[in-house]
């Protein structure tokens, strides 16, 4: 168990609270009892019970700790109340209260700078929470796997599994407790009320069970209500449930016509229930039984849970090996097929948002630092003017320890306030965050301020008040007696701007390392949204319709039923161009297979992954796509078998050798088929993903395909959402029956691509303006303090002679000397951490000069500026008042 | 430190769990979850700078761990009640009962009416 490691981790932590005999003695026995303290809770108490639990053993800690240690050093903790000490503590706060209330300006600049940057870290810590710490919300999660299929032979990776494959492992693997074979597939509801189309996930009858989730309302599948005749049952989830019928309860037990089948409802999901990566509206059982699955369809989707006692290394051992077996009993279908076996968890998460997370972290807690390194520099220049008060409290009698104790109050008290406003602002922050996330978010992350957010901000509120606190106040308390003898001047102002100095070099540092990474998180996502996608994306809509095989069974009744389609949705107004395909640009689908490629010479190639895209030839002209050789599909093409095909120039550039004439080579036809010409050569479209490189892809006709569900791509003279509801009307004169759905533009499928960068541009965007102003803030203000400290001087410079000129160049080449020190040290921090930034970039190289040119432009400007004005108003003092001040 | 007139509570439960038997602190501190039902929880620093006062009292002792007890490595240490740890206890179970009678005189509790 890792969890319990990291407790044992922590607490041992705290043990070093206690005096070294005490632990020496007792240390092991206190973790033992602790651990046991934590099993004994873990069934009474959920995720609040966690924070209780370690607040508690902080408070015993603590309490015992430092009783045990006075204890050692004489004192007699009997008579020693703990009231005595709360009465120091209560009056200190009072105290720095009442001295905070003094310079409200000051106050409330603070506040709300420190507030600024943990409410900005309270609110990422949020999503990253979600993300990252919150258990998925099934029984055991961590026992949760999934499993993929790869053929590195054959340039398959993350593939869909075959379901005869996965029901060979069930069978096998014993470090598996159960494993669940599952897919979605959508249906036309039909019946009472309007037709719908439904999402619903074929699988096999455990997988709720898998989950450790049961009907609220009805009752589970039965282990046997699986494959041909027995999967005439659904289970509704409570949103689907809710919105077609209403929560009423009396649909349990009655029918529905699903694909014109009838279906008998038999249990209802609880409201809290979430599907994985999807938001299914019912389940359906498996329709035949998974042993009898061809193994060269690879088309399901794989969820299991290990054993008690195995491990996921060990299931992935175990699986390869049974994939091995398998291959050598079925070496036609599945030789070279492995496994892939990772954690649900992070299979959901996927790589970019686990990077985003810990960038955005990063990020966000320099803001923090920042923040922190500019109150560190406001309280420093109020010691300037309080030394007068630390050396008279000093003088009746309060040690360097109680003023160091005050000193330390009042930046804890500044923190508190700021930490709770910022809480109070995360509240409102994280909501903007989450709302922006994509909404191709698998719905199992859920996004709160739970206890682990509120320990979180406690956290480094604590921290911050320590980090911006302690060295002003370690600054301000030493050297108290020498105030009252020399009047104020001396030593001190030089330690402090030497002080002030070093803030000026880690700020310029930190801001270097935001705003180049915003800069490039910026670009790269300005360069998705207007990179070549291979056609025009303006003006186009999709849509999707799917006859049901129960009134279209023939390949010839579907082709009839989508040429009539086409035809009459070119005929409704505005519509310029129309094409069907299985699978349109950024739709997400992911259909492929393997094929041998022929030149000239007649010589097949190895087997080669294809992407394979079945269009019309109204497909092309739809997108206004660019045909680089050769000529488009035509009508002519719709041969059964389909002889010929158009390739992209990356099936070009990476399958056919240079000097080939693309158009010589062909496709090997497998099994005794003929072989399939390439006719054209197509410029690259995007498909999959904006951050995808181009896939070698064939594109071929459809009606040589029979393919049933399909989307319709349309280009329009106008706004393209102006003419759905004459793609309706066309749609429904060729059968009413049927939804039209996923209807999108373009343009809303680009954005929703972008969506997931979009959030962390956006808010590294943020974070970059964020770290100019407090950059520039702290640059002035810290200018601004040494020249004040050196007024004299320059009184003394000016009277002798020099021109305020000369005082301007002086005080800013000695700022400038810092800042450039910081913009040197930021430019090798960035270039260091751009590694972790090359997953959540695209197109973009993490040290693209651009960027960083323009970051240190930006930031010099802004240091010069900050520098200037503090240095001009220096130079225009009155030498006579700054003597006579002395 | 026998000064202490009245027992501290939670030294109470220390002393009641190890009236019949000799304990180890985790022991300890799970027969007193399982006996108050999760109402005292025996946090470490408290149970272990308990065990250590309590001894140092003299109300309880180390002693050899008794016959096939698991040892987790030698470093759990076993406890019993001293004589005097056990008049002790003895003299606070009466108080308490004297209080109870009381109580119970006046009509409180849980055969009394006053609910």
């Amino acid at each position: 168990m890792t969890l319990r490691n990291v407790e044992r981790r922590w607490f041992r932590r705290l043990l070093r609270l206690y005096p070294r005999e005490h632990r020496e003695r007792y240390a092991a026995e206190m973790e033992e009892s602790f651990i046991a303290l934590l099993e004994w809770d873990q069934g009474t108490r959920g995720r609040l019970g966690t924070v209780a639990r370690w607040m508690g053993a902080t408070w015993d800690a603590l309490r015992t700790g430092t009783a045990l240690r006075l204890r050692g050093a004489g004192v007699d903790t009997t008579t020693m109340g703990g009231w005595e000490i709360m009465g120091t503590v209560l009056s200190d706060i009072r105290y720095a209260i009442r001295s905070l209330l003094r310079r409200p300006i000051f106050a409330i600049t603070a506040v709300a700078t420190l507030a600024l940057g943990i409410g900005a870290n309270a609110s990422v810590f949020t999503v990253v929470n979600g993300f990252l710490m919150r258990p998925l919300p099934y029984e055991s999660p961590e026992e949760l796997l999934v499993v993929w299929s790869e053929n590195h032979e054959l340039g398959w990776e993350n593939t869909d599994v075959n379901a005869a494959d996965a029901w060979d492992w069930r069978e096998r693997a014993r470090s598996l407790d159960d494993l669940a074979i599952f897919n979605e597939d959508n249906f036309n509801l039909t019946g009472d009320g309007a037709p719908e189309l439904v999402t619903g996930i074929r699988t096999s009858p455990n997988i709720l069970r898998l989950l450790g989730k049961a009907p609220v309302l009805g009752r589970d599948f039965a282990e046997d209500e699986m494959g041909e005749g027995r999967d005439g049952v659904v289970i509704l989830t409570d949103g689907f449930w809710q919105r077609r019928f209403g929560g009423d309860p009396e649909v349990l037990g009655s029918t529905l016509v699903l694909d014109n089948i009838q279906k008998t409802v038999v249990g209802i999901m609880p409201p809290d229930f979430l599907f994985l990566d999807e938001a299914p509206d019912l389940f359906m059982p498996w329709g035949s039984h998974p042993s009898t699955a061809n193994r060269s369809n690879h088309n399901t989707n794989v969820i299991a849970r290990l054993a008690d006692g195995a491990t996921l290394s060990q299931a992935r051992e175990e699986l390869a090996a049974v994939a091995r077996q398998l291959a050598e009993e079925y070496p036609d279908s599945n030789a070279g097929w492995t496994t892939r076996v990772v954690s649900a968890h992070e299979d959901f998460l996927g790589d970019v948002a686990r990077a985003a997370s810990l960038v955005l972290l990063t990020a966000v807690s320099f803001i923090l630092l920042m923040a922190c390194v500019n109150v560190a520099n406001l309280l420093l220049a109020r010691a300037g003017s309080r030394s007068r008060e630390f050396a008279v409290r000093a003088a009746l009698g309060a040690g360097r320890a109680r003023v160091l104790r005050q000193l330390l109050t009042e930046s804890l008290v500044l923190a508190v306030l700021g930490g709770g406003l910022g809480v109070l602002l995360a509240q409102w922050g994280y909501r903007a965050i989450v709302a922006a996330l994509p909404s191709t978010l698998p719905p199992v992350f859920q996004f709160g301020m739970d206890g682990t957010v509120i320990a979180y901000s406690l956290g480094i509120t604590a921290v911050s008040a320590i980090v911006f606190g302690l060295a002003p106040a370690l600054q301000s308390s030493s050297v108290p007696m020498l105030e009252l003898r020399d009047g104020g001047r001396g030593g001190r102002g030089r330690r402090a701007s030497r002080f002030g100095s070093t803030l000026v070099v880690i700020q310029t540092a930190l801001a270097v390392v935001l705003l180049i990474g915003g800069g490039l998180l910026m670009k790269s996502m300005a360069g998705m949204r207007s990179q070549d996608f291979g056609f025009e994306p303006e003006n186009v809509l999709t849509v999707r319709v799917s006859p049901p095989s129960s009134d279209y069974a023939a390949g010839e009744e579907v082709s009839a039923f989508w040429s009539a389609v086409e035809d009459r949705v070119l005929q409704s107004s505005g519509v310029e161009a129309v094409g069907t395909t299985q699978s349109h640009p950024l739709m997400g689908s992911n259909w492929g297979n393997s094929v041998r490629v022929a030149g000239p010479d007649g010589q097949p190639s190895a087997p080669q992954r294809v992407r394979s895209t079945w269009v019309t030839p109204g497909y092309f002209e739809a997108l206004r796509t660019e045909i680089v050789a050769g000529r488009a599909l035509t009508a002519a093409d719709a041969v059964e078998g389909g002889l010929v095909t158009v390739v992209n120039e990356a099936f070009v550039s990476q399958y056919i050798a240079s000097g080939t004439d693309p158009l010589r080579a062909y496709i090997v036809g497998e099994d005794g088929d003929p072989d399939i010409a390439i006719v054209g050569v197509l410029r690259n479209i995007t498909e999959r993903g904006l951050d995808d490189a181009p896939e070698p892809s064939i594109y071929g006709h459809i009606d040589a395909r029979g393919v049933r569900t399909r989307s319709l791509v349309i280009r329009t003279a106008g706004p393209p959402r102006d003419v759905i509801e004459g793609v309706e009307r066309a749609v429904w004169s060729v059968d009413p029956k049927l939804p039209l759905y996923s209807i999108e533009t373009m343009p809303e499928l680009i954005e929703r691509r972008v969506g997931g960068f979009a959030v962390i541009g956006y808010l590294m965007g943020t974070f970059a303006l964020m770290s100019l102003v407090l950059g520039a803030v702290g640059i002035y203000g810290v200018t601004a303090y040494s020249a004040q400290q050196r007024t004299a001087e320059i009184g003394v410079r000016l009277a002798m002679g020099a021109e305020g000129g000369d005082v301007v160049r002086m005080v800013v080449r000695q700022g400038a000397y810092r800042a450039l020190l910081g913009l040197g040290i930021g430019l090798v921090a960035a270039f260091a951490m751009g590694g972790a930034l090359s997953s959540i970039l695209v197109g973009v190289s993490p040290t693209d000069p651009a960027t960083f040119a323009l970051v240190i432009g930006a930031l010099s400007v802004v240091s010069l500026l900050g520098l200037w004005l503090p240095a001009r108003k220096a130079s225009r003092v009155d030498p006579v008042r700054a003597l006579s001040a002395e | 430190m026998a000064a202490n007139r009245r027992l501290k509570g939670h030294w109470f439960h220390i002393l009641l769990s190890l009236a019949d038997q000799t304990l180890h602190g985790t022991a300890i501190m799970e027969e007193v979850l399982d006996r108050t039902d999760g109402g005292l929880r025996l946090w470490p620093g408290k149970l272990y700078g308990s065990l250590k006062d309590l001894a140092r009292a003299g109300w309880i002792s180390e002693v050899e761990a008794p016959d096939g007890a698991p040892l987790e490595g030698g470093t759990r240490k076993f406890y019993a009640l001293t004589p005097e740890g056990r008049l002790v206890l003895h003299e606070e179970v009466e108080r308490l009962a004297a209080l109870v009678r009381i109580a119970r005189e006046k009509r409180v509790g849980t055969d009394g009416t006053h609910a």
